[in-house]
């Protein structure tokens, strides 16, 4: 089960968003255990979006704050590291249980992948860093790309 | 008018500024898409078994990145046709543009089950994206199990660009709101009640 992380540009109306005429920058999709370790240190909002000018009706979304973006940036790429280092040692470790869940507790964000179980440990590191990195680049390129953008939004889902 | 998306619960949440949500949520959100995931399946697996040729999986049951294919469908151009017809309203008549594996000659679809309430312009972009990186397959379907369903007027507009577009190279990319598969649970019942009574007339008949 995973869901989607998205980066979407939607139009500007006074302090409201509208959707008609939005854009979506970039999708990453993302497993749902990893997204709410995440949630669990930096809490998602909610927000209104209209679905155009007329302000009538409206949808509500859940995204992250662009105050933590920044924040979130930093503790992804120690993670990154914390996670290289981890796996350097499972690489050369000769446990009789290369499954074991990382002691390091940033790196819980990967805990809970059933596919864990049924994959061989390079096939898991993969997995792990092509999460860690795609989580990575949609945040930078937030932050790189719309910091000034206030139409721009990560949203769930 | 509100409607909750897929982020939320699905319960009716009210509508603040910027609350804080609780982590938790998320959690109870991957067990309704499990669910509905589940709903689907067995709804699809019973229309498969009164079938010649319907095969229904589901290819992965992890929660590593799928790329939208939570169940695949494969079968006969004719019985594909009658079960998108019946899921989407399409008439299977107009669904003559789809193409179909050119070796089995059998239609391949992709399903993408949601369970939120809301249908948001950028779903459908995604929705199209995963069907463009998806070739094999003829038919790609985002499948709502929610009944509180909305369609945002950006997502409308922007899927009927897409069906279009999708439509030219022997494609169908739709979104299949709760009722259709609702039609389908509704047509397994009947089945399976019309077997019964077949079965009981059956017995009835025969010399005891």
């Amino acid at each position: 089960m995973s869901t989607s992380l998205n980066l979407v540009i939607y139009q500007r109306n006074g302090d409201d968003l509208v959707e008609e005429g939005m854009r979506t920058a970039r999708c990453e999709q993302i497993p749902l255990s990893t997204l709410n370790t995440i949630r669990e240190k930096f809490p998602s909002q909610k927000r209104n979006i209209y679905y155009d000018g007329a302000k009538e009706d409206f949808f509500e979304i859940d995204y992250f704050a662009r105050d933590d973006v920044p924040k979130i940036i930093n503790w992804l790429r120690i993670i990154f590291n914390n996670l290289l280092i981890h796996e350097y040692k499972l690489l050369n470790s000769e446990a009789d249980t290369p499954f074991s869940q990382p002691k390091d507790s940033n790196l819980t964000l990967f805990n809970n992948l059933p596919s864990q179980r049924e994959l061989d440990p390079t096939s898991v590191a993969i997995a792990k860093f092509r999460i860690l990195i795609s989580l990575i680049d949609i945040f930078s390129e937030m932050q790189a790309k719309y910091v000034t953008e206030p139409g721009a939004i990560l949203k769930l889902g | 008018m509100c409607s909750t998306e897929i982020g939320g619960t699905p319960e009716n949440t009210p509508v603040t500024k910027t609350p804080v949500i609780a982590p938790v949520s998320a959690v109870a959100t991957a067990d309704i898409a499990r669910k509905a995931e589940h709903r689907c399946l067995s709804a699809l697996s019973t229309r498969a078994l009164h079938t010649a040729t319907l095969e229904v999986t589901r290819p992965s049951v992890t929660n590593s990145p799928d790329g939208g294919h939570d169940i695949d469908v494969v079968g006969s151009s004719e019985e594909v046709k009658e079960l998108v017809g019946t899921m989407t309203g399409i008439e299977p008549e107009k669904l003559k543009f789809l193409g179909s594996d050119t070796n089995t000659g059998k239609i391949n679809v992709r399903i993408d089950v949601k369970s939120g309430k809301t249908v948001s312009a950028d779903m459908i972009d995604n929705h199209a994206a995963n069907s463009s990186r998806s070739p094999t397959f003829h038919v790609h379907l985002l499948l709502f199990t929610n009944p509180e369903l909305k369609i945002t007027k950006e997502a409308q507009k922007k899927l009927s660009q897409q069906k279009d577009s999708f439509e030219n190279i022997g494609v169908l990319i739709d979104v299949v709101q709760p009722e259709g598969l609702k039609r389908i649970e509704t047509e397994n019942k009947a089945r399976a009640l019309s077997a019964d009574h077949e079965a009981s007339g059956q017995s009835e008949s025969e010399p005891k």
